[in-house]
């Protein structure tokens, strides 16, 4: 029995950071960017040249750490991932290759992994990382006196050891066929012994900071305000060298202000602009706005209460909502109607299962009446109103639930679109008391690995992490044991699409919209991937001049 | 003196009634700490006990807020969960930044404020009427509306000042300032000023005036020593509460306008729940406004001898 390996991907906290409501602008649509299906980017033209200093914004807003085990949100993520490097890393087409590990082998069982770790890296300091360096961080997943938030993708490791000069050898009680590329987020981040050691309990934090091999090291890190990415010129990998000397990332979370400062110049760049700033964005003449193959996902979380716990309802209230019209207006064309709780994104690299996706996966399309012959399968009362739950400051999930409850009404069932405060509403995702009395509440998610079967896992493995609806279901449970333990990738592919089409029948989570990332760039700068990689990826070091 | 004595006192209390209820009001909002640091992450009980044991959350209720007192009277105001940094320097390192736009603010509230009040006092006619529509204006014009015109016209459109950021060194830091203390002091501008025009007016039509225009004194002495003067008993409380209010407000606009200061520390902190800081914050604030309500206090017994007089037969 596999227990359930586990990435969250909770974008809540922007939530909490986007706060306040009296600062947001709702401003109208009329943005002239709309996607075009499937045309969406993987990287940005890249840079012609060197530049001395990029300004660019995290919109989530500050981070709260830089260090590696505690960090797994955006703003976090965002910073680290130029800073700490992994064994693996992670690639803007969303394929995952060897980066400080050289190359590993997995035994037959795919419960023994043996990585090679590469001999030619320094950290900022300028002394070599050890394989040493490499085992006490991945260690430090299963000291719990470390507090990693990750450690719970580490359960089924066993020993972490060093077994030869360059050598890492880890051991697992469960076969896990994917743990390269879970090893290509902060699972796998390598910072210095000495130094974490040295830091004591101000880790991380603005006094003591870390010490990894990356493309950048920490400059200034003015608190509330921004800090300072600074080229680290002895990087290893000599051909993905930065070629920005300094890239100061602010953070600032009005949109307002976001819209503004871009399109006067002040910031150069960002990753997924709010939508209110969209419209002034769209028109501005000093640069652009593209749109990237996403890993995020906007759907309603069953807590498994009341009406909207039966999956007949949720399945028939996903055919009655217009979700295509959420793309078009919430979304203004940035969105496109998800096809499962899996975004595309992940799944492109997989051409050979798209078929396969195309006939087992349930069609969710707009149609009422096929949304009443689903409700006849219900069991439950369904006078009851159904409340779903949307942090109040964030004015388009009311539109997108208001959506949904003029599909509800058709269906003749009463949906009850709640905002809670932010601070109130960020319990929802770690607190089972916060959430009683609601049928369900809003996420926007990103798949913290690349892998649509960790996802899966996670959604609806029995007791896994974001399994809020207590789903729990032997056949499901067995599709992804079966998955995981399958070393062939395609037939893993394979595998995994079954067991997503098992989970589709149910919904636990009732997919509303697949995101595109909506890229921001000046046009004096350019190079930066499009994709959903940023959080995984040094983004920064390919951002460059574009005259 | 014993005056001064018995409000430091008052003070004193008032910080230790506050400080309570902050300290409660944080332990009983939903949600645990340690919940929202793992942020919906299965960790295993040992991480949790772990975190736990690290910023006693285990002791109860009682006995966490008198080890919070005790340490906060050494000067120790804990560890932030959320950045693993001391409170106090953390809190140091964005003091600067609200003071100084506070004091900015003031400073535009009781030039521009009192200035518009006693012209359009002095001046009847359209610029008394434009004061008088304006004011009405600024009043209902909430500040983070104020914060986005500002940033439209000023920033966006002809990009005379940055939106975002408090700047480094003086000149930088002025400059980064204005607009956010040109929002923060807008409602306060309107309020002072019509105030201070009443009060004027008010006195323009005093017997005493009236005598000493009789009597041939000089308008601008008139003006200032007996009309100006006497009004600003009025003016001055108004000023006093506006400002002691600026530190409460300050976060709509530090939000807004992305200022490292304490407000938007204090909104940060309340979402995120970490204790530390926001206890911290609400005890500055609090101790703010009990300081400038002592100093407009004291400032009455300036301007006015007879209110020290009252207050001491009173006492």
């Amino acid at each position: 029995m596999k227990t359930a390996v586990t990435r969250a991907s909770i974008a809540l906290l922007a939530v909490a950071s986007l706060g306040l409501a009296g600062c947001t602008a709702d401003r109208g649509g009329d943005s002239g960017a709309k996607l075009d299906d499937g045309e969406l980017l993987q990287l940005t033209p890249a840079a012609t040249g060197e530049v001395d200093k990029v300004t660019w914004n995290s919109t989530y807003g500050e981070l709260a750490t830089l260090d590696p085990v505690k960090a797994f949100n955006y703003p976090e993520n965002t910073i680290i991932s130029n800073l700490c490097e992994s064994l693996f890393q992670l690639q803007p087409d969303f394929s995952v290759e060897p980066n400080l590990a050289s190359s590993f082998t997995v035994s037959d069982d795919a419960k023994t992994y043996v990585f090679q770790i590469r001999d030619d890296v320094t950290f900022w300091d300028g002394t070599p990382m050890t394989t040493d360096d490499v085992v006490y961080s991945l260690n430090r997943h299963l000291d719990p006196a470390e507090g990693s938030y990750l450690a719970s993708s580490f359960a089924d490791v066993t020993s972490i050891e060093k077994t030869g000069d360059q050598e890492v050898t880890l051991t697992l009680s469960e076969p896990n066929t994917i743990l390269d590329e879970e090893l290509a987020t902060n699972l796998g981040a390598v910072v210095q012994q000495q130094q974490r050691e040295a830091a004591g309990e101000n880790y991380g934090n603005p006094e003591a900071g870390v010490m990894c091999t990356g493309p950048f090291q920490v400059g200034e890190w003015k608190q509330g305000q921004s800090i300072t990415l600074e080229r680290y010129d002895d990087y290893w990998n000599a051909d993905k060298r930065a070629k920005a000397k300094e890239v100061d990332i602010g953070f600032v979370v009005d949109p307002t202000a976001i819209a503004t400062g871009l399109s006067t110049g002040e910031i150069q760049g960002s990753y997924d602009v709010p939508l209110p700033a969209l419209g002034q964005l769209s028109s501005s003449s000093t640069g652009a706005l593209s749109f990237g193959q996403g890993m995020q996902i906007m759907a309603i979380i069953s807590t498994g209460n009341g009406t909207f716990g039966d999956p007949a309802v949720r399945r028939a209230l996903t055919r009655a909502t217009d979700r295509q019209a959420i793309a078009d207006t919430v979304y203004e064309g940035t969105g496109t109607p998800s096809r499962s709780i899996v975004p595309q994104g992940p799944w492109n690299r997989y051409p050979d299962v798209a078929e396969q996706r195309d006939t087992e996966l349930p069609d969710l399309s707009y149609d009422l009446e096929a949304a009443k012959q689903e409700l006849e399968a219900a069991t439950v009362d369904l006078s009851q109103p159904i409340k779903i739950a949307y942090p109040s400051e964030r004015a388009f999930y009311a539109d997108i639930l208001n959506e949904m409850a003029n599909g509800a009404k058709e269906l003749g069932l009463t949906l009850e679109p709640t905002g809670v405060p932010s601070a109130q509403f960020g319990a929802f995702f770690s607190d089972p008391e916060a959430r009683k009395g609601y049928d369900g509440f809003v996420t926007t998610n990103y798949l913290s690995s690349p892998s649509p079967l960790a996802h899966l896992d996670n959604v609806a493995y029995t007791g896994s992490q974001q399994n809020y609806a207590g789903f729990s279901d032997p056949e499901v449970d067995a599709a992804i044991d079966a998955a995981y333990a399958e070393s062939d990738p395609d037939k893993r592919a394979e595998l995994t699409v079954a067991a997503e089409a098992l989970v589709m029948q149910q919904q636990p989570w009732v997919p509303i919209n697949d995101l595109a990332v909506r890229l921001y760039l000046d046009e004096s700068v350019t190079g930066v991937p499009a994709s959903f990689v940023y959080l995984y990826y040094p983004w920064a070091a390919d951002l460059g001049s574009a005259e | 003196m014993l005056y001064v004595l018995k409000r430091i006192v008052a003070l004193a209390l008032v910080l230790l009634v506050s400080s309570f209820i902050v300290f409660s009001g944080m332990y009983f909002a939903p949600g645990s700490p340690e919940q929202f640091l793992v942020q919906g992450r299965t960790v295993t009980p040992e991480v949790l006990e772990a975190i736990r044991a690290q910023y006693g959350l285990d002791d109860p209720f009682l006995v966490r807020y008198w080890n919070w007192l005790v340490d906060v009277l050494h000067g120790d105001f804990g560890r932030s969960l959320l950045t693993q940094q001391d409170v106090s320097t953390l809190i140091e390192s964005r003091l600067p930044t609200t003071l100084f736009l506070a004091a900015y603010a003031a400073i535009i509230i009781v030039l521009v404020g009192v200035g518009l009040g006693i012209l359009a006092a002095t001046r009847s006619g359209v610029f008394e009427k434009v004061v008088v529509f304006g004011s009405n204006l600024g009043f209902a014009v909430p500040t983070f509306f104020a914060a986005l015109v500002l940033m439209a016209m000023f920033g966006a459109n002809l990009g005379w000042f940055p939106v975002s950021g408090s700047g480094d060194g003086f000149a930088d830091r002025v400059w980064h300032l204005t607009l956010p203390a040109i929002a923060l002091a807008f409602p306060a501008i309107a309020v002072v000023a019509r105030i201070t025009r009443t009060a004027v007016r008010e006195e323009q039509g005093s017997e005493h005036v009236i005598m000493a225009v009789a009597r041939g004194v000089p308008k601008r002495i008139v003006l200032g020593r007996h009309t100006i003067r006497n009004s600003m008993l009025p003016v001055t409380t108004v000023i006093g509460t506006n400002i002691a209010g600026l530190l409460a407000s300050a976060f709509v606009i530090e939000y807004a306008f992305t200022l490292d200061g304490i407000g938007s520390l204090l909104v940060n902190s309340v979402q995120k729940k970490d204790f530390a800081v926001v206890q911290a914050i609400a005890l500055i604030m609090v101790l703010a406004f009990g300081l400038i309500n002592l100093i407009v206090d004291l400032l009455y017994a300036v301007i006015d001898p007879r209110v020290r007089l009252a207050k001491e037969v009173s006492a």
